[in-house]
């Protein structure tokens, strides 16, 4: 099984859906020339740099033999969950509306979640691999995997940055399935989400004020529930066909966020749900390619660690997707690929090289 | 335990699957089963009345010491929107709303009627106070939003001066007077267009930037709001004492060309435009209305004769009371012949024999040249609207009668602005200047832009204006009625008319109607101020010095009082 091409297909479909990404946060980062403040220019210049950057990354890391990545798990792990604590250093870790989730390097806001995620799931497909037949033991798989995902959960929910800890849960609960974890177990581990899940909204006035409008979209339009009033109006004013390319004009006033967690709403107005149609469709697409690549990997650690990128990658989208139109609570997580953000861009493009260099190295 | 990962791969996959066919499920719920309803929602939101975002610079007045008083702004309040698919019961709505203001009755039925429209204006320039008492009558289909109108607090104040801000087909702008004139400064949001099309916008702005059409702000009259209410409450005394047609004020400072006070009796209410039953009391007649000035022209021919050493105060004339030129005979008002007198008795007793004496020394070419000299017959460019010039082709004839009834105001006719921009060379020295209205624009970006004076040209010598500003301040002290108005501390030069008024479109007059003008300065020698008053069409008085003496000096003397000036003698 070695050096087996690489998986064209899949390298296609990765270029059409970051070029896709691109045209529409394109269009819909016009929607700032209208505000204050924002610069147009520079938003697309930057994510054409981080595009191209996270490309010379995906090069480098398809390159590099995955098998490599199991030696570095723990270390790399354990950095990225350091560097992530450092948001709360209050020179260069800072934030806005109420979560702290960035750090300054100077040159560039970093958001080192995004890097905990993919150390995260090189780490679990590392210790799970590891685990053999003990990940069935409840003692020696469950407990273990719960701990390590609670030191993620905890620095996560103090941030606090839910969305990304529901994708890295939800992955690691999907990586520790593939893994031969019980399906007891694992409806046990969706019970504690949803528990915690409910503790969460009960200390926190801010998830709570979105499950209020999770479950009544009425609920405080001018407050809290503007966003999801409003992306609702983008995306059923969009139509079957759409308004066109660039065409959007909740973009301009009223939509906030246009090119961050709404940028699926924007492009719903553009495109229509035929353009949904076909976005949802290259993301399932885009699963099943990768999920075939790890199906088709000779050990466990390339299965793991393939699964759980690709899944991590679909799961955000649509994580994203169902709270812009309102069948999950808003959680302010970005469109993988879409939505602005030059680190998300660049490590998403990285994680895909590994999956790639599986693709190849079996 | 391959086979184990493969089905539990599939079965994640399928999870995802299903979640990604929930997403489609509910995209096609949103865009296609419910599309109509949130376009509906959109264009709700989307449509905005364009009174809600109207804004426009302001117009100040400014007072001697700086104080700066709104003439025309903008007032905050709501306006009333029926939703006529979601009233259920106008009749019971109407009776509620209509006990909180006034409604009206046929526009609210039949908007209530529109059953399938969503938004049907009914109310507007309602007060804040008002708009939530409707509010709180919590009626479905009942909208109140917030609105911003042009609002001129002192009501008639300057009205033809300001003009009003109104419709021009779909479009808010200024429509007559200052708001028209610097409407490009003035105007920021006309709420052109209902639907908010930001690409539009933007291009508009960088249309404007390129044209140089971005320069708003907001503007500072010359005119001192002590000095107008002044004017006015003395114009509409006399328009209403002899029930003129119309009476008309310009006071100006003749070393400047500033405006301190202008205005037209009958004015009218710019908050109320839509009321007024005739257009033409929307323009402003001082700049857009000729009228032949009468012998307030005569001190302007003594000037050139005296301006070319044709005459001299000292010389005299034989006055035979008439004279005859191309068969038509011109009398003295009175018909009587004075004999041997001087030329100051011209002015004093406003002798028609001696300005055409006078103007047949000056030469008629030489006359037409001063004429046009002073201006008359060319718009004196003042930033007001459409102003127009005098017509003095009369004498593009050689006929002398033309030129003999032009030496002392007749069949020439002028604009009032025209008039006293010549007269302001008799008492500043001998210079015509432009005059102005605006002090300053005071731009968004905080400069101000001050209005400079500017002369035009020279047209008499220092001296010859010095000289007839001595005949004039005689005449204001021994003639006009007598002497009783004469000032012991100070000069005022001064001189009256009475102008028969030509029959609109027709060569001939009038019978029994007169045109009143009034004309003078003070102090006569380095005047501060010219006040030129006239009166269209008075009853029961005959003479321009019986109707418009007293108001002349009742101004001037607040004037003198007002600007503190030292008294002169």
């Amino acid at each position: 099984m070695k050096n087996k091409n690489y998986d064209k297909f899949f390298f296609w479909i990765v270029c059409l859906t970051v070029l896709a990404g691109f045209f529409i946060l394109f269009s819909a980062s016009m929607g700032l020339l209208s505000r204050d403040g924002a610069d147009f220019s520079s938003i697309i210049f930057k994510q054409i740099f981080f595009g191209l950057l996270g490309f010379v990354i995906f090069l480098i890391t398809s390159k590099i033999n995955y098998k490599k990545w199991q030696k570095f798990a723990l270390p790399f792990f354990i950095f990225s969950f350091l560097l992530t604590l450092l948001v709360f250093e209050p020179h260069i870790g800072f934030g806005h509306s109420g979560a702290k989730r960035w750090i300054n390097l100077g040159f560039v806001n970093f958001q080192p979640s995004e890097l905990l995620k993919i150390a995260f799931i090189v780490y679990m497909a590392s210790w799970i691999a590891s685990r053999k037949d003990d990940i069935k033991s409840f003692k020696f798989g469950f407990l273990p995997f719960l701990v390590i995902t609670a030191f993620v959960g905890l620095v996560l929910i103090a941030e606090p940055d839910i969305g990304t800890l529901g994708v890295i849960a939800i992955t690691g609960a999907c990586m520790f399935f593939i893994g031969g974890g019980k399906y007891s177990q694992v409806a046990l581990m969706f019970f504690l989400g949803l528990a915690l899940l409910y503790v969460l909204v009960l200390i926190k006035p801010h998830a709570m004020s979105r499950i209020m409008v999770f479950l009544n979209p009425g609920f405080d339009p001018q407050g809290v529930g503007y966003q999801l009033k409003q992306s609702l109006i983008a995306v059923g004013s969009g139509g079957i066909f759409g308004r066109g390319f660039g065409m959007s004009i909740q973009k301009f006033h009223f939509l906030p966020e246009p090119i961050g967690d709404s940028i699926f709403a924007v492009f719903a107005e553009e495109f229509g749900f035929l353009g949904g149609l076909f976005l949802i469709g290259l993301l399932l697409f885009f699963l099943y390619r990768g999920l075939k690549i790890a199906m088709n990997s000779s050990n466990s650690f390339a299965r793991l660690l393939g699964s759980g990128i690709i899944i991590s990658i679909i799961v955000q989208s649509f994580i994203n997707i169902g709270s812009i139109i309102g069948i999950i609570p808003m959680t302010g997580i970005t469109l993988t690929f879409i939505s602005q953000g030059g680190s998300s861009l660049a490590i998403a493009l990285a994680s895909v090289g590994i999956l790639f260099n599986i693709s190849r190295n079996g | 335990m391959k086979d184990g990962f493969t089905l539990r791969i599939r079965i994640v996959y399928i999870l995802i699957f299903l979640f990604g066919l929930g997403i489609l499920g509910r995209l096609f719920f949103l865009q296609i089963l419910h599309h109509s309803d949130y376009k509906e929602m959109a264009n709700r939101q989307y449509f905005v009345s364009p009174a809600q975002y109207f804004d426009r610079g302001s117009i100040f007045f400014e007072s001697k010491d700086g104080e700066i008083v709104s003439a025309a702004t903008i007032k905050e309040g709501c306006l009333l929107a029926i939703n006529p698919t979601l009233l259920e019961d106008p009749e019971d709505a109407y009776n509620k709303i209509s006990q909180i203001i006034d409604l009206d009755k046929d526009l609210f039925f039949k908007s209530a009627d529109k059953k399938g429209d969503n938004y049907e204006e009914v109310a507007h320039k309602i007060s804040k106070e008002k708009g939530e008492e409707i509010m709180n009558l919590n009626l479905k289909g009942i909208n109140i939003y917030s609105e911003r109108w042009r609002y001129y607090p002192g009501n008639e104040m300057a009205s033809r001066l300001l003009g009003f801000v109104g419709y021009n087909e779909d479009k808010l702008e200024g429509r007559y007077g200052l708001e028209k004139y610097y409407d490009r400064i003035l105007s920021r949001i006309d709420g052109e267009g209902s639907i908010v099309n930001s690409f539009a916008e933007i291009i508009m702005d960088i249309k404007k930037v390129i044209t140089g059409d971005s320069i708003k702000g907001d503007i500072v009259l010359t005119i001192d709001p002590e000095v107008q209410s002044f004017l006015e409450d003395n114009l509409k005394s006399i328009y209403e004492k002899y029930e003129a047609e119309m009476a008309g004020g310009i006071i100006i400072d003749p070393q400047t060309g500033k405006i301190l006070a202008m205005s037209i009796e009958p004015g009218f209410n710019p908050n109320f435009y839509g009321e007024e039953k005739s257009l033409s009391v929307f323009l402003n007649p001082i700049t857009q209305s000729v009228f032949e000035m009468g012998s307030i022209m005569k001190p302007l021919t003594l000037a050139a004769a005296l301006d070319q050493n044709k005459i001299t105060p000292q010389m005299t004339y034989d006055d035979k009371g008439y004279v005859i030129l191309n068969n038509k005979k011109i009398e003295n008002y009175d018909g009587k012949a004075r004999g041997v007198v001087a030329m100051q008795e011209i002015l004093n007793q406003s002798l028609n024999t001696g300005a055409v004496y006078v103007m047949q020394k000056l030469g008629k070419e030489e006359f037409k040249n001063y004429v046009i000299n002073y201006g008359l017959g060319e718009k004196t460019g003042i930033d007001l609207p459409d102003e127009i010039s005098g017509l003095i082709s009369n004498l593009n004839s050689d006929r002398d009668i033309e030129f003999a009834t032009a030496s002392f105001g007749q069949g020439i006719a002028v604009t009032p602005i025209e008039m006293a921009s010549a007269l302001a060379t008799l008492a500043n020295g001998g210079v015509l200047i432009k005059p102005y209205i605006v002090e300053r624009i005071e731009t968004d970006e905080g400069i101000s832009k001050k209005t400079e004076t500017r002369e035009k040209r020279r047209v008499l010598k220092e001296e010859t204006s010095e000289e007839i500003s001595r005949m004039l301040s005689k005449v204001f002290d021994e003639a006009l009625m007598g002497g009783i108005y004469k000032m012991d501390r100070y000069s005022v030069a001064a001189k009256t008319g009475t102008a028969q008024v030509n029959i609109e479109g027709v060569r001939g007059y009038e019978e029994d109607q007169y045109i009143h003008t009034f004309f003078g300065y003070a102090p006569a020698f380095g005047a501060r101020f010219l006040t030129f008053l006239f009166l269209v069409k008075p009853q029961g008085v005959k003479y321009a010095s019986h109707s418009l003496s007293e108001p002349f000096v009742n101004i001037t003397k607040f004037l003198l009082n007002y600007y503190q000036v030292p008294p002169d003698r």
